[in-house]
C-alpha cells in the first residue's frame, strides 16, 4: 500500500520525531509506515488521518483499487 | 548534524519495552544463579529421588519467567510496529528452534547421532530472536528525513 504521509509531513514541516510524538508511537513506526514497510492498523490510520485533517483514503492508497478505478474509467470511455 | 547522528538509528524503545528489558535482565540473573546453584547442588549434594528432580527442573523456572514476560510485553506494548517486530522475532526464534530439534530428532532416529547437548534449546531460540532483531535494526536505520 502506498501512502502520502512523507509528503504531507513535509508540507507541515514536521520531522518524523515530531509526528511520532503527536501519534504517541515510536519514530521507527513512522519511518516504517512512510517507507511502506509496514501498513498501520485501522485505528492508527484513523489517528494519522485525523492529525492531518484528511480522510484515510487521501493518505493511504491501495494500488490495486487505484488500478481498478482507472480501468473502469477507461472501460466507461470506450463504451 | 548532531541531530542526524542521534537519529541515524531509530530508537525502538517504549516504556513497555524498557520495563520488559529490565525484568528480563532480572530473570537472566536469576537464571545464572539458579543454574550455578543447581549444578553445585547436584555435583556436591548428590541428591536422589524427588530432590534430584527438583534441582533438575529448578533452572527452567527463570527461563519460563522470561517467556511469560515476553507474553506480558506483547500485551503491554501500545506501539503496534514494535509489537509486530517482537512477534516476528519470537516467531523466527521458535521456528529456528523447532527446525533444529526436528532435524536432530531424525538424525537421532535414523543415523543414531546423539541428542543435542543440554542448555542449547533456549540459546538457539535466543539466537534466532537476536538474529531477527539485528536484521530489523539494519532495516530501520534511517536519518530523520
Amino acid at each position: 500500500m502506498h501512502n502520502r504521509m512523507k509528503f504531507m509531513r513535509a508540507e507541515k514541516n514536521w520531522s518524523q520525531a515530531d509526528l511520532a510524538q503527536m501519534l504517541e508511537v515510536s519514530r521507527q513506526s513512522v519511518n516504517a509506515i512512510e517507507t511502506g514497510k509496514y501498513d498501520p492498523s485501522l485505528p492508527l490510520a484513523l489517528r494519522i488521518a485525523r492529525l492531518f485533517g484528511k480522510r484515510v483514503e487521501e493518505i493511504f492508497v491501495d494500488i490495486a483499487t487505484d488500478r481498478e478505478v482507472e480501468l473502469r474509467k477507461r472501460h466507461a470511455k470506450d463504451e | 548534524m548532531e541531530r542526524e547522528v542521534v537519529t541515524m538509528f531509530c530508537s525502538g524503545s517504549s516504556a513497555a519495552k524498557k520495563r520488559y528489558q529490565r525484568d528480563v535482565t532480572y530473570w537472566m540473573i536469576a537464571y545464572v544463579v539458579v543454574v550455578v546453584g543447581a549444578a553445585l547442588m547436584v555435583k556436591h549434594g548428590a541428591p536422589v529421588g524427588w530432590h534430584l528432580y527438583f534441582w533438575s527442573v529448578l533452572p527452567s523456572i527463570p527461563v519460563l519467567g522470561v517467556l511469560w514476560r515476553m507474553g506480558l510485553y506483547l500485551r503491554e506494548e501500545t506501539d503496534e510496529y514494535l509489537r509486530w517486530m517482537t512477534m516476528q522475532a519470537i516467531l523466527v526464534g521458535t521456528g529456528v528452534l523447532l527446525a533444529v530439534v526436528l532435524v536432530s530428532d531424525f538424525l537421532r532416529a535414523y543415523a543414531h547421532i546423539g541428542a543435542l547437548p543440554p542448555f542449547v534449546a533456549f540459546i538457539i531460540f535466543c539466537g534466532g530472536m537476536a538474529a531477527t532483531q539485528g536484521w530489523q535494526w539494519l532495516q530501520n536505520r534511517t536519518t530523520d528525513a
